[in-house]
């Protein structure tokens, strides 16, 4: 423009125009660098969106030159991780229980990876701390050292194998009868026997007549073919101790529990997926938690 | 600021212009003493790495290892894991208080003579005077057009400036990974490894990337700190010119120009004539020879500045001239203000080295590395950590028992294995039930206590069972102290928890 003037006092040259009669700008232009790192991140913008998911076709989106996707990142590493852990959980599947005692990388690699087995499958009955919801609950505490399927690792691996009323072929099944639905039993005589039960670990239920209790544990009921004469369980696969402190289903619920009686259910670990690795390395976790036989 | 009217005083920009320094050879006593320090400092860094110190099996051999991978620090006999890392807090304490003293003493000798940035700076300029020839040639370089002369010149000490900051990365990361071995597992030998870096091959490490990224980082950072910035890192990126300025008093030895010897200042002839007159001379000729062979372009003549190093070389640079023109040495000397008063005044000069902050930094050096040594001789090399399960806090057994279960880590940091019998006390009639380390379950001695053995320079995660049998009180919460007791030395280590319990 021809009013081009140079300001005297800063020395840069005007833009020409003016307003008011008399107000000028002066032009002082973007920094030539400034101008050419702005052109380079354009010209990086378009590149990107060529070799860079980025552009939609309908529902789908292009997919680049490269192929790459954030998900497609994940399952990478996630195979990296596999494969990483496929030799120690290959060896944890053929090892028995004595060769993982001996080598203690591979029992650590058992409890670490038991552990992560068992916060995604287990902790929702049997507690993050492994000692079922609370007392009572009917979910089985695994850190004492009471087992209604046996404690030693083979037993535990056997239980989460095919589990409890699971539907699985090998399935493993306790039967406690309803005795007050099926009218087995009349409420009276439920009382008593649940009196005698509590007595067999020093503790009394008010009204209960204990002899009567223990003629129809012993006789009537036949309560002793599964619980044992001393209301020391096993006598059946399943079958609860009864002479101790703990009460799956409440101390304060037993008359409840001969009444309408009990059917606790755990899944077959092998029918929902986990792999004869994943259950031994869990096996071994629930093993270390206190109560391993 | 060209055209200032009348009534409106002139801006003074603060922004100052880039202009190149091209400090003049000179050579004495101070130049003698930094050639000294350069060699020795710049050896120690580069063989430093390559010193051995036999540590025993499973251990590394390097005398300076700072292994982070594997989180130990070796410093020859020391090994210093990741929790005692107050050790590099006391080493940090112990360099800034022997900063403190020195600047107490004589302000920035730090600068000039052992920092890193002034030994690369000196080696960087040495380079280019060698090319490019001194002061003189390298201005008229500088204004010369692009000739062929001067391209091969820039090139040649480019080159040879890229070279040297290449060796400098080279080195550096050879403290953080096994010298010898790190290179001998990779390339086949550590001759191949520097044979590569001194040959500004890009070390074949395949699996250490990592490695090469920091030579790069290293020597780029030092062409750039060394080769560009010189002394714009000095007077502008440095902090210490800031803090030094509060720890410095006026009694400490600065490099000096005594005015009141050297002023007025003027030429031989001018002070000849002045001198004839009966007027008062003074000994400074203006030679500018102090300017032009100050590595950061100060005019010591203009008093202590914040861009004076304290190297002393315009003392050097002086002392000549004032041999020349037969005048007494120490124009410029490492001298305080106050004596320059004092002698203006007739008095005598004075330097006092023992001040009550010199006394306060040396004693509080003597605090730091007396803790520092003292913890060092004393610290346990082995330790016990003991973490309750807090979930479920305790479990109540079938027979009435009542179990809590704690996970116990042993600490060795000897370089031997070590073997421990592990008890426990607190209310009455609790005992270890168990100890496992995943399946793996630990004996009991011959005595009754379980042994646990744990190998040289490792931890041990175990898990303890403690159980309180049925008979006994139970406690909501009863203290419980862990005894581990070394077989062999008898050496106790105890720690304290508590056992949890539903309460009576």
């Amino acid at each position: 423009m021809e009013n081009k003037e140079i300001d005297h006092i800063s020395g840069t040259e005007t833009t020409g125009h003016a307003w008011d009669g008399d107000l000028k700008e002066l032009n002082t232009p973007l920094p030539k660098w400034w101008l050419s790192v702005l052109w380079v991140t354009i010209f990086w913008g378009i590149g990107y969106s060529i070799v860079y998911p980025h552009w939609f076709r309908g529902n789908e989106v292009i997919k680049g030159v490269f192929d790459w996707s954030s998900r497609g990142d994940v399952e990478n590493a996630l195979d990296a991780a596999r494969a990483r852990l496929a030799p120690q959980l290959a060896k944890l599947e053929k090892a028995s229980l004595a060769e993982i005692k001996k080598d203690p990388d591979l029992s650590r690699f058992a409890v670490k990876a038991g552990e992560a087995v068992y916060g995604d499958n287990c902790v929702a009955c049997h507690g993050t701390g492994a000692n079922g919801v609370r007392p009572g609950s009917g979910y089985p505490n695994l850190t004492d050292s009471d087992w209604l399927y046996g404690g030693k690792l083979e037993d535990i691996v056997e239980t989460i194998r095919v589990g409890i009323r699971s539907g699985h072929d090998e399935e493993k099944t306790n039967t406690m009868a309803a005795y007050g639905d099926d009218e087995t039993l009349t409420p009276e005589q439920i009382k008593n026997v649940a009196g005698y039960v509590l007595s067999l670990s020093g503790e009394t239920l008010p009204g209960a007549d204990i002899k009567a209790g223990r003629q129809i544990y012993m006789e009537e009921a036949a309560c002793n073919a599964c619980h044992g004469d001393k209301g020391e369980g096993g006598a059946t696969p399943g079958a609860p101790r009864l002479n101790d402190r703990i009460w799956l289903f409440g101390k304060d619920r037993i008359i409840d529990t001969i009444t309408h009686g009990r059917r606790g259910v755990m899944p077959s670990w092998e029918k929902r997926g986990l792999t004869p690795a994943q259950i031994k390395a869990v096996a071994v976790y629930v093993y270390t938690r206190g109560g391993g036989q | 600021m060209s055209d200032t009217t009348a009534g409106h005083q002139a801006e003074e920009s603060l922004f100052a212009e880039h202009e190149n320094i091209h400090p003049l050879k000179v050579r004495g006593t101070f130049r003698r003493l930094k050639w000294f320090f350069l060699v020795t400092m710049l050896s120690a860094y580069y063989i430093a790495p390559f010193l051995r110190w036999h540590r025993g099996e499973g251990n590394p051999d390097q005398f300076i290892l700072i292994d982070i991978l594997h989180r130990r620090f070796y410093f020859g006999p020391i090994e210093i894991w990741p929790q005692e890392v107050y050790y590099f807090t006391g080493i940090l304490m112990v360099a800034s208080l022997l900063l403190f003293l020195t600047t107490a003493l004589a302000g920035r000798i730090w600068c000039g003579f052992w920092c890193p940035q002034t030994i690369w700076t000196d080696l960087f300029v040495m380079v280019e005077r060698w090319v490019e020839g001194d002061r003189r040639k390298r201005l008229a370089l500088d204004k010369a057009p692009w000739t062929f002369d001067k391209i091969w010149k820039r090139f040649l000490k480019h080159s040879v400036w890229m070279v040297i900051a290449w060796w400098t990365g080279g080195v550096f990361v050879l403290y953080f990974a096994d010298a010898y071995e790190l290179v001998s597992g990779l390339t086949g030998d550590v001759t191949t490894f520097l044979y590569q870096v001194f040959t500004l091959q890009i070390p074949t490490m395949p699996d250490h990337i990592t490695a090469w990224v920091w030579i790069a980082i290293f020597a780029g950072t030092t062409y750039l700190m060394a080769g560009i910035a010189r002394e714009q890192v000095c007077i502008y990126m440095c902090p210490w010119p800031r803090i030094q300025a509060s720890l410095t008093d006026p009694e400490a030895l600065n490099v000096t120009y005594r005015y009141d010897r050297g002023e007025p200042r003027g030429s031989i002839k001018k002070s000849k004539k002045l001198a004839a007159a009966g007027q008062p001379t003074g000994d400074c000729i203006d030679c500018n020879q102090c300017v032009w062979v100050c590595p950061t372009g100060t005019d010591i003549r203009k008093g202590m500045q914040l861009s004076c190093i304290n190297c002393g070389l315009c003392i050097d640079a002086c002392n000549n001239i004032m041999k020349k023109v037969g005048r007494p040495t120490g124009l410029i000397a490492f001298d305080t203000d106050l004596n320059i008063q004092r002698r203006l005044k007739g008095e005598k000069n004075r330097y006092k080295p023992v001040r009550p902050r010199t006394l306060i930094y040396m004693f509080g050096l003597l605090v730091t590395t007396g803790l520092m040594g003292w913890s060092l001789t004393h610290r346990t090399v082995t330790g016990i950590n003991v973490l309750h399960d807090r979930n479920p806090l305790y479990v109540e057994e079938g027979d009435g028992a009542l179990m809590n279960a704690y996970t116990v880590r042993m600490l060795n940091m000897e370089n031997r294995t070590r073997h421990f019998t592990l008890e426990v006390s607190g209310p009455e009639g609790v005992k270890i039930k168990k100890i496992s380390e995943g399946m793996y379950v630990f004996r009991k001695s011959p005595k009754g206590a379980f042994i646990v053995d744990v190998k040289p320079d490792t931890t041990r995660e175990l898990r303890v069972l403690v159980v309180l049998p049925a008979k006994f009180k139970k406690p909501a919460s009863a203290p419980l102290v862990f005894t581990a007791t070394d077989v062999e030395t008898g050496e106790k280590l105890t720690r304290s928890d508590f056992f949890k319990g539903p309460g009576e």
